[in-house]
């Protein structure tokens, strides 16, 4: 039969061990508790960063396809054209050639006052140089039409590079923003979640004690 | 059963509190830092952007005229000197009133359009070159604000370079001879030299063995 101390002592013991496994499932469950906290924290972080990114990410997205929209063929055929419109002008292409019966007169290919040659030569001359003035035109009017495409200040190259210069601005900002947002971000990431350190608990030392009695006692 | 396994002391506590203040810490600096470069960046729009506004038309409209003011008397000068050259030359060829006449000046008035059609051209050149520019001066400014984060910085900065923009000078250049005039009464000279009666009338050296005819 048992010793009636060895079993007030094993049944000390029991509920010793049980206190001390109801203070580690607590500890666990706090613990537990934590990290859930932890784990919403840097969840709703995240998902605040994403939304960050993506709204950045979408600006610079604007940049580009506004710039894309820019180099669109229809875009810089109405660029060309109107700046070839506007170089004509400039460069005297559009100016009105003067009449094909223009006298010389007119047409200033004879100094006042010293018009000898009679009607007939004076007119002959006015449309000669009448001639000469629009080939001329035509030929400033094809230059200004190659030139449309050069770096003048409308020209082709010179848009198309400020148009691309432009929208990589706008990207670049963007990105910018956004590296300075991630990095931002990876402070919150470093952010541990909190660990509660073992501590000493005086129920399982008790358990163990009073079980190291109840052997002694059952031996004698 | 051992005698540790409790808990609810919190050792680390401490140092999550400082992470945490170093995060908010960091998002608060980055937010004004995203402030600061928009700040700069509308400064610097405001100042350069769009090139074509009103801000820096004056500017390339005093480019533009300046060099047209140079170089336009210039080939107007030129063009009169062509002509009064070529006159002067069919007065001496004795063709002042003959098609030859005509065909120098249509000549003249061809390469006067040419000209200044060609100047016109160059200085629309140039106002390309002052566009781009005043473009690159502008993303210079922008990567400034990158390195320093100044928005103040970068809008002193930006208006020093407008400034300085303005004080440009265009690379004026001397134009040389423009005008080319065919040469005049070389023809009439040698019609001159074959025409027999021309001949007996200028006998000139030699002519008793040049097979001019003689009379008497």
């Amino acid at each position: 039969m048992c010793d009636p101390m060895s079993l007030v002592l094993g049944g000390l013991s029991a509920a010793a061990s049980l206190a001390s496994n109801s203070v580690q499932a607590n500890a666990v469950k706090k613990q537990e508790n934590l990290n859930n906290q932890w784990m919403a924290m840097q969840q709703q972080a995240r998902r605040q960063e994403e939304a960050r990114q993506e709204q950045l990410r979408q600006q610079a997205e604007g940049a580009r396809s506004a710039t894309v929209q820019d180099m669109s063929a229809p875009n810089q055929e109405a660029a060309q054209g109107a700046e070839q419109a506007r170089l004509q002008e400039k460069l005297g292409g559009n100016e009105p050639p003067p009449g094909e019966g223009a006298s010389a007169q007119q047409t200033g290919a004879v100094p006042a006052g010293k018009a000898m040659g009679g009607q007939e030569f004076a007119a002959d001359m006015g449309a000669r140089v009448s001639k000469a003035t629009a080939d001329a035109r035509s030929r400033i009017r094809a230059l200004a039409q190659v030139q449309s495409f050069g770096g003048t200040q409308g020209g082709l190259q010179t848009r198309n590079a400020l148009e691309l210069n432009q929208g990589e601005q706008g990207i670049n900002l963007a990105n910018n923003l956004r590296q300075g947002s991630l990095s931002a971000f990876s402070a919150v990431q470093n952010i541990e979640p909190v660990k509660l350190n073992p501590v000493s608990n005086p129920w399982g030392g008790i358990a163990s004690a009073l079980g190291g009695m109840v052997g002694k006692f059952g031996k004698a | 059963m051992g005698g540790k396994g409790g808990g609810g002391g919190s050792s680390n506590s401490a140092a999550i509190q400082m992470q945490q203040q170093a995060a908010n810490e960091a998002r608060y600096k980055e937010m004004l830092r995203e402030q600061r470069l928009r700040e700069g960046s509308s400064a610097i729009d405001e100042l350069y952007g769009p090139e074509d506004a009103s801000k820096f038309k004056p500017l390339f409209d005093t480019y533009e005229s300046g060099q047209r003011d140079y170089y336009m008397p210039e080939l107007q000068k030129q063009y009169g000197d062509a002509r009064k050259k070529a006159y002067l030359a069919h007065a001496g060829a004795g063709t002042l009133w003959s098609s030859a006449r005509g065909d120098t000046e249509a000549d003249l008035a061809n390469q006067n359009t040419l000209n200044k059609g060609q100047i016109e051209s160059q200085i629309q050149d140039s106002l390309g070159g002052l566009r781009r520019q005043i473009a690159g001066d502008k993303s210079s400014l922008i990567n400034q604000l990158y390195a320093t984060e100044n928005p103040e910085m970068a809008a002193n900065e930006a208006l020093a370079r407008t400034k300085t923009i303005s004080q440009q000078t265009p690379a004026l250049s001397p134009m040389g001879d423009l005008f080319k005039l065919a040469a005049i009464g070389v023809g009439n000279t040698f019609a001159s030299a074959n025409d027999p009666y021309n001949r007996v009338r200028n006998p000139g050296v030699g002519s008793s063995n040049s097979g001019a005819i003689r009379y008497g």
